[in-house]
């Protein structure tokens, strides 16, 4: 039993001429799964994103998570979101950042702002908890907001590109980061991005997206052993994994 | 931890700056004779400027040959301020209070105004256009309007704001006018230029738990009875739009109110100096010699020009140390705005 499925998911973008972002979309992800969406610009990889976590309502289709609507889960806040801008408040220290969540939820209690320092200790920041987003480096500030995401356990965490905006080696770093934080507590986890080499080195499935409208072009698993470290990207079988990703992305067989 | 790009850049442009160039200047490699440079440009020119002024001031009238009772120096002034410090000293005081108070009540009312204005569209629709038509309305022009309808409104025992004493009412409606406009136009876009990611997350983790509790009921909802189902829909309808309030009021305290600090403070220093605006205007066409702008009447009456510069000099300096007032309030509360 899958933990989400999506079947003959379509999205039309509003406006005078409504314009076809999704067609016919349909994948189960397991608990504990990490999936990647991979595709060009404008193959509805965001909105796939969107639709899950119920920040834009589907066309057409049906998406379940746990057997319920992406509105029900919303509304018992089971949806973990990272941005590619790391959207923190600029007049928020990290920690007050990071314990936005259960504050607004009305959890900022003792065990919450225990949570949330535990958060912050577990993507390296601890002795950043009380700096303003201005005074942390871009790739910190996305670690801000990976623990704001975490903080209040979601059962589904969604990423859109989160290190999109960060340089090939600060990018590196936080992807073997990433693989440290999510191997511990193997949170179904969502992730799109435009790096084949991030969506082969990270998920245990990549998705490839075909542009216009946004349809699965091809999906492949990979079973690279975990815990995962950097040194496998040198392996011939990451090699082989990233030409079958960059075949499907070309439409190639 | 990774450093930050931009400390790169100027760190490159530092050890690049050894080669001669026409550049070279720009990036001097002492940062004392830099910071040297920094002084004089943000102190020592406005200085120089002021200076100027102050010095045709004072000695511009002597080269024309003009006297004092046409157009006194700048020393006589001051001469005049001192002598007559005992009575222009409370008329000041007098003046700002009717500021000040009119920079508080017409700004917290704006500040309403635009909160209104984000949650309801039709409040919105109905009202902004307005409260732009009012900007364009001249101050000299509300003044001896809004004396008018003081004087022709007789409230009597029913007077709204017993408190304030009635030849004060209209200077208040001035100030409060100038002060109020521009920052409900200014608020009310304030609060709606919010991070649209930070929105999305305000979204993802902001809903109500009454929502999950309506969604129950309605499951639950008995459809054999009309009663029964009138009755829990009434109960719905009413936790839907409390669940909504609340998120609303989250959305506000959390991130609008937050987001829109910097567009109070533009508005805050904006009015700070229209206050004391109105005030003198309030003061000076309601004609009680109340305030300055009251007080200095007489002397245009009785030609003595140095008392008449004596009180525009006071009441400029009262203007500017509120406005200063204003910007380290700014600076302490958001220390964090600058470096961004």
């Amino acid at each position: 039993m899958p933990l989400i499925d999506v079947s003959g998911l379509t999205y039309y973008y509003p406006g005078k001429v409504p314009l076809l972002a999704l067609r016919e979309v349909s994948l189960q992800i397991a608990a504990g799964e990490f999936v990647s969406l991979i595709g060009p610009s404008g193959c509805g990889k965001s909105t796939m994103l969107r639709l899950l976590s119920d920040l834009l309502k589907p066309t057409h289709g049906t998406i379940r998570i746990g057997g319920q609507t992406p509105a029900q889960i919303r509304r018992s806040r089971q949806v973990g979101f990272v941005f590619q801008d790391p959207a923190l408040m600029p007049w928020r220290s990290t920690y007050k950042n990071v314990l936005l969540p259960l504050q607004v939820m009305g959890k900022a209690d003792k065990r919450g702002r225990a949570k949330a320092h535990e958060m912050i200790k577990l993507v390296g920041l601890e002795l950043f908890e009380s700096k303003r987003p201005n005074e942390l480096s871009g790739g910190m500030r996305q670690r801000v907001s990976i623990a704001r995401a975490l903080t209040y356990s979601p059962q589904v965490l969604l990423m859109d590109e989160p290190f999109g905006a960060l340089d090939q080696i600060t990018r590196d770093e936080m992807n073997q980061e990433l693989m440290r934080i999510w191997e511990a507590d193997r949170t179904t986890l969502v992730f799109v991005t435009h790096s084949i080499a991030e969506a082969v080195y990270l998920s245990d499935r990549v998705i490839v997206l075909s542009p216009r409208p946004g349809m699965i072009a091809a999906m492949i698993d990979i079973t690279l052993p975990r815990p995962r470290t950097a040194a496998i990207k040198a392996e011939p079988e990451f090699f082989d994994y990233e030409t079958k990703v960059l075949r499907a992305l070309e439409g190639r067989p | 931890m990774q450093a930050d790009p931009s400390h790169q850049t100027t760190a490159h442009l530092q050890t690049e700056a050894g080669a001669p160039g026409m550049w070279e200047t720009g990036y001097s490699r002492d940062s004392r004779l830099e910071r040297g440079a920094r002084v004089a440009f943000n102190i020592l020119l406005p200085a120089a400027g002021i200076g100027f002024v102050l010095f045709v001031w004072n000695y511009g009238p002597l080269w024309l040959g003009l006297h004092s009772y046409e157009v006194p120096t700048l020393s006589e002034d001051i001469q005049a301020l001192q002598a007559n410090w005992g009575t222009i000293g409370p008329k000041l005081q007098e003046s700002v209070a009717d500021a000040l108070a009119g920079f508080f009540l017409g700004n917290i009312l704006a500040l309403l105004g635009a909160i209104v204005f984000t949650q309801s569209r039709i409040a919105e629709r109905t009202f902004f256009p307005l409260a732009i038509v009012f900007q364009a309305i001249p101050i000299v022009v509300v003044a001896p309007v809004s004396l008018q309808i003081f004087a022709s409104l007789d409230w009597g025992p029913y007077d709204p704001l017993p408190v304030i004493n009635s030849g004060l009412k209209p200077i208040l409606l001035v100030t409060v006018l100038i002060t109020f406009f521009p920052t409900l136009v200014n608020m009310t876009g304030g609060l709606k230029d919010i991070d649209p990611n930070l929105y999305e997350l305000m979204r993802l983790i902001g809903a109500s738990p009454l929502r999950a509790r309506v969604a129950k009921i309605k499951a639950l909802s008995p459809r054999s009875s009309l009663v029964g189902a009138l009755l829990s829909a009434i109960l719905c309808a009413v936790l839907t739009a409390i669940a909504g309030i609340i998120e609303q009021s989250q959305l506000l305290w959390r991130l609008r109110l937050p987001s829109s600090m910097p567009y109070l403070f533009s508005s805050l220093k904006i009015t700070a100096t229209l206050c004391f605006v109105g005030a003198f205007v309030g003061e000076f066409v309601v004609s009680a010699n109340v305030g300055i702008g009251g007080y200095i009447k007489q002397f245009e009456i009785q030609e003595e020009w140095p008392q008449a510069f004596a009180c525009v000099l006071v009441f400029v300096l009262a203007t500017l140390a509120w406005v200063g007032v204003v910007v380290v309030a700014e600076r302490l509360l958001f220390p964090w705005q600058r470096k961004n």
